[in-house]
């Protein structure tokens, strides 16, 4: 359920998205040069001294010189302004070089800038010029992870989107918001249907947007629902470009009695639906906005209908903004000092966390920072919690993954964890996400593309 | 049952509201100005922006927000669009179209530069704080119920003005006749503002209606009037009665579709293409009269040399080595789309320039050609290129049917309508059995491509398919030129230049137009083709019906009778816009709204028939000869009196007083 926010936006624009590309996309983001032997030190969270002074004197791989590593952020924001893994970017390095960089390097984080419709052309240049891929993620992801296998790049990002690339080879999630073969969102589902609200059984609605990304997720969660014994009674598309006019969706979900929805795709559209919804005085037992919605922006557009209406989200194990967390309040804090004004989103968790685990990973190799180094150290970590932003996962063995989830509720008054029978913390693990059995297209892997773990240096 | 029915219809007449007001604008200012506005929602657009900047933005009073939106600054916007518009009023249905789409993607590139689109805007509805009231089991808010009582007074307010009004009876008669209507004392001029500034206070009234239902987003407030087209189709662009029934239709249409289409694999996607169906449908079943204004100035459309063309193809491939040697792999990509946009932009040539069809729908042919290449090329077998060719070129032959009784900017929608329903429904299908074999379409979100293997080498680098390209770009080059320079040629003209005439010489239009949509569309699925194989993987998203508007906005630009057009279309949208951003990253923003500012130019007359010509015609001048002087132009009352008189003077006299008439 991971979309791409921009998936509202894809048919469009494209007369002015056609023709951009080129050198200008990789903006370097420089967070000041490295300086060694400051006091301050880069600990967060649980974790201490990810970042620190150090002696490093060799180029010892592509990207990598005595002082500097190059690191390769995608993103979207050329498409859709939305600048949230940029944002981490900056916070991140600055933060980072303040303490000292990687063992003296400094932290250099190149935006990739794929505009939607070219992923591949960035991923070549990162191909060209990138140590690895740190904190990132692209709306049609699936176009460049085979350039990306064929040049061993690996990859740390943020989110993964298309079923190509989520869980592809040489890529480690830190958090991860796709797993391939699993429905993650299944313990979300089964608590909905089977211990909240029974009675919206046997009558789940759910809307997609019109993407071909959106339908593979939609056809998962028809899965899913299935096998949970739900019956979906309502199954509707609503174009990418938008909607005239709400009100014959909410008229159908009316009556045909709809008490659950499921909503794919952006949350402008959903708060519009549910205006007409709340005018009909009709109120579900449960909307499923998708964690894309979880933001203050959600909750303004939504009006009355925050209050009238109960909006859930997944956020999949990842600790809440307002939940106080130490780890959260740290980040917050970070933000505030290095990129003010900048929105901290789910995303940006996600992609902090994998920034954490690329910049832990590669100080623990000293001088010798190879590629091989990098990935083998990340795999290490069996219950990486991103210093506390998220549950623990284990890097090693990423299927089956981690079964805990968390939900939240949208109100006027902003998020409130919702009362899904936490039993861990924040979290509620005792519902393992659910492996499926249909045919969706897999990751691609090294030998898809004629290359072994043997040529990886 | 019954009841239910009901209920959907009063939900459908509040989405017709909606359109009506919208599509009455349409009309209002087709049938004055004989310009079909793409742009109408646009207007509204921006309209909707500005009312929510004067009231959120800068917290003015909702009574004097409103009034200065509706009555001043959409008034005084019609004025100028009516300015920019009264070049291309003389000239072609193509010309008149790049001006509407070119302010279409000039507004949309604004209003994303002034309004940040990451900051969540809405508008409340109207009397949002009062209780919507019911009529059996349907709800109406009172912002429906207003919507549809304005849609109802736009009706009768536009009928008194169009017929009991002086100004209404200039204006109806400036559609038939602009030189009778100026004859007659009266104005044409003035018509057309009136029309121009009445269709976009009722696209601004629509826009800050439709604001507060929709969320606030440039691009969608901007493209949602298909359904709004189709309404005004029913109205054949002229009756405003018809019109509303148009968009009772088609809001009950959606109202139903939502309410009662069974659901499969198969139909959601077809549930979206619905209005773009209608609009088909109801531009196929409604007689249209033989479109009016036909004083335009047909262009020429030069005769390339053979030797010239051949120059100018071998250039096109050292050009393709050159970039293949110089740049790297990344930039190659991005730079060597050159190639494939210019086979695209060649289908457009052949088929707008020469044949005067204008299709809006020739990259979504490009994207069948590419779904094709994928199936049947997957080890890079050769012939799935050619196979890519024929199948695009049967679906383009079979797009000339409803051609046939279509024209202008009629064509223009059919095409557009052909476009979106690709967009919506048969792209994002899922796969299909054709003859026991697997047909997938781009189901996964993307179709993978691989270069082909010619004569035992295979072509698989990037260099080698952006040569490849350059090699078929310049064959197609060659062939569009050998296309003007025969028979076909020559028949192609004389059916842009008068259908009636060219029937009445006993040519076949049936023939002739599946002929010339069946080899442009075969073209643009080579291109499609090429541009898959060059990026590896492509989304739908790349051939979606406005990608396809900025590409024949630069076409047009470029100028379609010219065979060199193609590489210059190529060359603009790979080019300039990657190289501006890439110098001044600054930039971006300012970029975006090129392409709309260059469309203005061109219809505003600063660009005569087109860059390419005009550039060939200094190049010529400059090559030529370089040392005489351009003789001074004497004006023909001064002939023997600055200059002695020619015996071959009295000769052209002559013969201009005859052609005179």
């Amino acid at each position: 359920m991971k979309l791409p926010k921009t998936f509202a936006a894809l048919a469009v624009l494209a007369v002015l998205a056609a023709g951009c590309g080129g050198r200008g996309d990789s903006v370097e983001i420089d967070g000041g040069t490295a300086q060694s032997g400051t006091e301050a030190t880069a600990d967060f969270g649980t974790l201490s001294e990810v970042c620190g002074p150090g002696d490093a004197s060799s180029a010892s791989a592509q990207g990598v010189t005595a002082d500097s590593i190059n690191v390769g952020v995608f993103s979207d924001v050329g498409f859709t302004k939305n600048s949230e893994f940029v944002d981490t970017a900056e916070v991140f390095t600055s933060w980072c070089n303040a303490a000292g960089g990687i063992n003296g390097r400094e932290l250099v984080a190149v935006t990739r800038d794929a505009k939607l419709m070219e992923p591949r052309q960035r991923m070549i240049e990162a191909c060209r010029e990138d140590f690895a891929l740190v904190g990132g993620g692209a709306g049609l992801d699936a176009l460049g992870v085979q350039t990306r296998l064929e040049c061993l790049l690996p990859s740390f990002p943020a989110q993964a989107v298309q079923e190509k690339s989520a869980g592809a080879d040489l890529e480690i999630s830190a958090s991860p918001s796709k797993i391939p073969g699993y429905d993650n969102y299944a313990g979300f589902r089964q608590w909905a249907v089977d211990e909240a609200y029974p009675e919206s059984k046997d009558a789940v609605g759910m809307i997609n947007g019109d993407s071909a990304v959106t339908r593979v997720v939609g056809q998962i969660s028809n899965e899913t629902l299935e096998d949970l014994g739900a019956t979906v009674i309502y199954d509707e598309l609503y174009p990418a470009m938008g909607v005239a006019d709400w009100t014959p969706y909410a008229q159908a979900i009316k009556s045909r009695g709809v008490r659950g929805l499921i909503f794919m795709g952006s949350f402008n559209q959903l708060a519009k639906l549910e205006e007409s919804l709340t005018n009909m005085d009709y109120k579900l037992d449960w909307i499923d906005a998708n964690n894309n919605a979880y933001n203050a922006q959600f909750i303004e557009l939504l009006g009355r209908s925050a209050d009238f209406q109960n909006n859930l989200v997944d956020l999949g194990g990842v600790a809440p903004l307002g939940s106080g967390e130490p780890a959260i309040e740290e980040l917050t804090a970070l933000y505030e000092e290095y990129a003010p004004g900048a929105q901290l989103t789910l995303p940006a968790l996600r992609a902090w966390s994998s920034w954490l685990l690329f910049a832990k990973a590669a100080s623990a190799c000293g001088d010798e920072l190879t590629r091989t180094c990098l990935y083998e150290n990340a795999l290490q970590e069996t219950e990486w919690t991103g210093g506390g932003l998220h549950v623990p996962t284990n890097l090693s063995e990423p299927l089956p993954p981690q079964p805990c989830f968390n939900i939240e509720r949208a109100t006027s008054d902003g998020w409130e964890a919702a009362d899904f029978g936490a039993d861990n913390g924040l979290y509620r693990c005792d519902l393992p996400a659910r492996e499926l059995v249909g045919d969706y297209a897999a990751p691609l892997t090294l030998a898809d593309v004629g290359k072994s773990m043997n040529d990886f240096e | 049952m019954m009841d239910q029915f009901i209920t959907f219809g009063i939900v459908g007449l509040s989405t017709a509201a909606i359109y009506a007001i919208i599509s009455s604008g349409l009309v209002v200012t087709y049938t004055t100005t004989g310009v079909f506005n793409f742009a109408h929602g646009a207007v509204g657009m921006m309209a909707a922006f500005g009312y929510w900047q004067l009231y959120i933005g800068w917290g003015l009073p909702m009574w004097v927000a409103l009034p200065v939106v509706v009555l001043v600054l959409a008034p005084l916007f019609g004025m100028l669009v009516e300015l920019l518009m009264r070049p291309v009023q003389g000239l072609g249905d193509a010309e008149k179209l790049v001006m509407t789409i070119a302010l279409l993607s000039g507004l949309i590139a604004l209003a994303q530069w002034i309004w940040n689109p990451m900051k969540a805007r809405s508008l409340q509805t109207f009397f949002a704080d009062r209780e919507p009231f019911h009529i059996g089991a349907a709800t109406i808010s009172w912002h429906q119920a207003l919507t549809m009582s304005i849609a109802v007074a736009v009706a009768l307010a536009l009928r008194a003005l169009l017929f009991r009004t002086r100004t209404g009876i200039e204006m109806r008669a400036t559609v038939d006749d602009r030189t009778l209507v100026g004859l007659t004392g009266a104005n044409p001029v003035r018509a057309n503002r009136v029309a121009w500034i009445t269709g976009t206070v009722l696209a601004a009234l629509g826009g800050v209606l439709i604001a507060p239902m929709v969320s606030l987003d440039a691009t969608q407030l901007s493209l949602l009037i298909v359904s709004a087209y189709a309404a005004a189709i029913f109205g054949r662009l002229r009756s405003l009665p018809m019109t509303f029934v148009g968009a009772v239709v088609v809001g009950c249409m959606e109202a139903y579709l939502a309410g009662y289409l069974p659901q499969n694999d198969y139909l959601p996607g077809l549930r979206l293409a619905a209005p773009a169906l209608l609009l088909l449908v109801a531009l196929l079943i409604f007689p249209h009269r033989r479109l009016r204004g036909r004083e335009r100035n047909l262009t020429q459309v030069p005769v390339p040399t053979a030797r010239g063309t051949i120059a100018f193809a071998g250039i096109i491939v050292v050009i393709g080595l050159v970039l293949a040697t110089v740049l790297g792999e990344g930039h190659l990509i991005t730079y060597g789309q050159i190639f494939a946009f210019g086979v695209i932009a060649l289908s457009l040539v052949l088929l707008v320039g020469y044949a005067g069809q204008i299709s809006l729908a020739q990259l979504g042919m490009a994207g069948i050609g590419a779904v094709v290449c994928a199936n049947f090329g997957a080890e890079g077998q050769w012939w799935a290129i050619p196979v890519a060719m024929g199948v695009s070129g049967a679906i383009g032959a079979l797009v000339a049917l409803p051609a046939l009784r279509l024209s202008g900017v009629y064509l223009a929608l059919g095409t557009a309508a052909i476009a979106v329903v690709l967009d919506r429904w048969i792209f994002p299908m899922a796969p299909v059995e054709i003859f026991g074999r697997e047909f997938t379409f781009f189901n996964q979100g993307s179709a993978d491509l691989v270069g082909p293997r010619l004569f035992g080498f295979a072509i698989d680098s990037t260099a080698e398919l952006t040569v490849f390209a350059a090699v078929c770009l310049a064959s197609v080059t060659l062939f569009v030129a050998a296309v003007r320079r025969g028979r076909l040629g020559r028949r192609l003209i004389a059916l842009r230049d008068s259908e009636t005439a060219y029937a009445t010489f006993g040519g076949s239009l049936l023939y002739t137009k599946a002929l010339v949509f069946g080899i442009s569309a075969a073209i643009a699925g080579l291109g499609g083709a090429l541009y898959g194989m060059q990026l590896q993987s492509v989304a739908p998203e790349q051939f979606g019906f406005v990608a396809g508007l900025g590409i024949f906005l630069i076409a047009v630009v470029g100028g379609l009778g010219v065979v060199g057009n193609g590489l210059f279309t190529g060359a603009m949208i790979a080019g300039p816009m990657n190289l501006l951003v890439a110098l001044w990253p600054a930039t971006q923003n300012l970029v975006h709204t090129l392409p709309a500012a260059a469309g203005l130019a061109y219809g505003s007359g600063a660009v005569d028939d087109g860059v390419v010509p005009a550039v060939r015609q200094r190049a010529e001048a400059a090559f030529r000869n370089r040392k005489t002087v351009p003789e001074k132009e004497i004006p023909v009352e001064w002939w023997g009196l600055q200059r002695p008189w020619a015996p071959s003077d009295e000769e052209e006299l002559d013969r201009a007083i005859a052609t005179r008439g």
